[in-house]
């Protein structure tokens, strides 16, 4: 027969430490040593007696409630807080807007106002060349001629 | 469980008032039974009972498992175990000292006792210092140890959960826990198991 088990291996035995060969032949010693069963048994007995604590503390209602309690007190800083970033927030986006805007506006009305000098700088131009022509074909139209049998002649 | 915890969360996450008192009420006592375990007196795990609940609130949303019960042990592991470093650093507490309490509630309280087991009272006297010598066992362990035996034997839960709990590996999880077993098979009464 093996040499008997050490109280080491006998607590790793009991509560699953041991590899899974080491616990076969623990398992396998143990079954045929009634020395080492009486040691196991003995330990488990001394362990048995951490059982006094269960159970022993019971949560109170008190204390759950005092939970909740504190919970929801911390909840209203937290909203507040995040009430607060949400009013700076939509401030900041009204003022990136309201900047956006603004230069989307700037940028409009240039081009538009460029547009309109452009417009009206356009009929300028042509009233430089145009009228010449309509002078000459006015001019040529109504300037009497004097060769022209039709015009009465004073 | 685990299915009814995901339903809390998605109920609380959707404004109900109640599922989170649910949630404490479903957790909370495991939660107690752990905090009263690590620490000295009920006063200090009253508040990190509150602490740990605190912080559950504030981040389960962000919660993507099934199972809450590692997932707040977690948070409440880190609460006590955080405590101890600071106390530790204010060289305030000594683990040796006597597991007296200022608030008299861990402490022996007969009429309480009497009132809840109905037993005589020399066996309220023996049963008291069966649970004192156990306490002041635990208390003689270092906190890691502590801690690994309590979510082990009290809380059930396995060496796997308690390493994703402690964020350390099984093997550590198994050491602390071999080491603290071998230290308490010294310090625990020999003739309490039992008879209890």
């Amino acid at each position: 027969m093996k040499p008997h088990l050490t109280q080491d291996v006998l607590i790793q035995y009991q509560f699953d430490l041991l590899e899974e060969a080491q616990r076969n032949e623990a398992a396998t010693h143990l079954e045929e040593c009634s020395q080492c069963r009486k040691a196991l048994e003995k330990l488990k007995q001394r362990f048995l007696s951490l059982d006094v604590l269960d159970n022993e503390e019971v949560l109170s209602d008190q204390l759950v409630q005092k939970t909740i309690a504190s919970i929801h007190q911390s909840k209203e800083p937290e909203l507040n807080r995040r009430r607060l970033w949400v009013k700076w927030g939509a401030i900041a986006a009204g003022i990136v807007l309201a900047t956006a805007i603004v230069f989307i506006g700037q940028d409009q009305w240039q081009e538009q106002s460029r547009q309109v000098l452009n417009t009206t700088q356009m009929p300028d131009d042509k009233s430089l060349t145009a009228p010449e022509k309509d002078d000459a074909h006015f001019s040529n139209s109504s300037r009497p001629d004097m060769n022209s049998p039709a015009e009465p002649n004073f | 469980m685990e299915h009814n915890d995901r339903i809390l969360i998605e109920a609380h996450c959707n404004g109900s008032a109640d599922a989170f008192e649910t949630i404490i009420r479903r957790h909370g006592p495991a939660v107690y039974g752990y905090l009263v375990k690590m620490v000295k007196d009920t006063h200090k795990a009253d508040d990190l009972f509150q602490e740990t609940f605190q912080k559950a609130y504030e981040k389960i949303g962000d919660f993507r498992g099934v199972d809450l019960k590692p997932w707040i042990h977690a948070i409440a592991a880190n609460a006590a175990l955080t405590g101890f470093r600071k106390e530790k650093r204010k060289h305030m507490v000594s683990l040796n000292s006597d597991t007296s309490c200022p608030d008299g509630k861990h402490c022996f309280d007969i009429d309480n006792v009497v009132l809840a087991d109905q037993k005589e009272p020399s066996e309220i006297l023996e049963m008291e210092e069966k649970r004192r010598n156990v306490r002041q066992a635990l208390m003689k362990l270092p906190d890691q140890q502590r801690t690994t035996l309590i979510l082990s034997y009290y809380q059930k839960l396995t060496y796997k959960q308690i390493a994703e709990i402690l964020n350390c590996s099984i093997g550590t999880v198994k050491t602390n826990m071999f080491r603290a077993l071998k230290r308490l098979a010294v310090l625990l009464p020999e003739s309490s198991g039992g008879q209890i």
